[in-house]
């Protein structure tokens, strides 16, 4: 379903902590540039390689951006919520997206086609500044994420995984199953469910029937490496 | 037992390929093959022990969790 409301779209890029310095007209441009598109969890907003899709701000719900391997094993880059954008890489270089998007909650985005952001961007500098500076962000946690992948350990990032879901747990909560880990974690569901066994025989965690309990947060931490 | 309490294993019918090793291994026999692909029959009885995904071939079965600090974290 798509639809166009400028006062919502107006909104919606309030919203965005980036945004908060744009001029008045760049805001307006903004905002009269992008189409409402609501897509229920689980469906694909747009795929990796298919041509620029335009800048997507988040709504409601929760996006998910992934990459798959040939033998279609998933690695989750990052989980966006409401008030964050996604998708400026093929914005700025007019490329293809570099990344795959779905919807991990049912979601509400509004969308500005790439040529029209493009020309939005050349035309107001403070939305230019905006980008850059959600770019500069999304590096340092790119960064993060091949530290993690390259010098941690499973069990790290798994207890890094679990304390960042739990510090997050009032804001957006997540059911996350071990698939789901595992693919944000970089291995497979088995050595997920493997790894939980030991925090538990460790004391660190405890299951709750749905619930995974975090019971000892300072040996989680040491876990982490963090 | 609350309604919180009552979620179960969700099954991706599209993946169950009806082996049915989940059926003999449920310690609750929750679970029972119904048109070639398998089913929660008993969801009331379900305990979540998850040895129903741990066994799973095809990766038809998943649990979800809530992750959170335990009180005296």
């Amino acid at each position: 379903m798509s639809a166009k409301s400028p006062d919502r779209a107006r909104e919606v890029v309030l919203s965005v902590p980036y945004f908060a310095h744009l001029d008045t007209s760049a805001m307006e441009a903004v905002a009269s540039s992008a189409i409402r598109r609501d897509y229920a969890k689980g469906a694909v907003v747009f795929l990796e390689g298919d041509p620029c899709a335009g800048l997507h701000v988040i709504e409601k719900g929760r996006v998910k951006l992934y990459k798959v391997s040939v033998e279609g094993r998933e690695q989750v880059v990052k989980l966006l919520g409401p008030g964050e954008f996604f998708n400026e890489v093929a914005v700025l270089d007019g490329g293809p997206n570099p990344i795959s998007a779905m919807a991990a909650l049912d979601a509400t985005l509004w969308v500005v086609g790439c040529a029209a952001m493009r020309h939005l961007v050349s035309s107001h500098p403070s939305l230019a500044t905006a980008i850059i500076e959600n770019l500069a962000a999304s590096s340092r946690e790119l960064l993060s994420l091949v530290e993690d992948l390259s010098l941690r350990t499973v069990s790290a990032r798994l207890a890094k995984l679990l304390l960042a879901r739990a510090e997050t747990a009032g804001e957006a909560p997540l059911r996350t199953s071990q698939q789901e880990m595992a693919a944000q974690v970089g291995t497979v569901r088995e050595m997920v469910g493997r790894v939980l066994r030991t925090f538990e025989d460790e004391g660190l965690i405890r299951f709750d029937r749905h619930r995974i309990l975090i019971l000892d947060r300072e040996g989680l931490e040491k876990e982490a490496m963090i | 037992m609350t309604g919180a309490d009552l979620r179960t294993p969700a099954i991706d019918e599209e993946l169950c390929t009806g082996c049915g090793d989940c059926i003999a291994v449920c310690p609750e026999h929750a679970l029972a093959l119904k048109d070639e692909r398998v089913t929660l029959l008993h969801p009331e009885d379900c305990q979540y022990c998850g040895d129903c995904e741990e066994l799973c071939p095809a990766g038809a079965i998943s649990r979800t969790f809530d992750i959170v600090f335990s009180s005296d974290a």
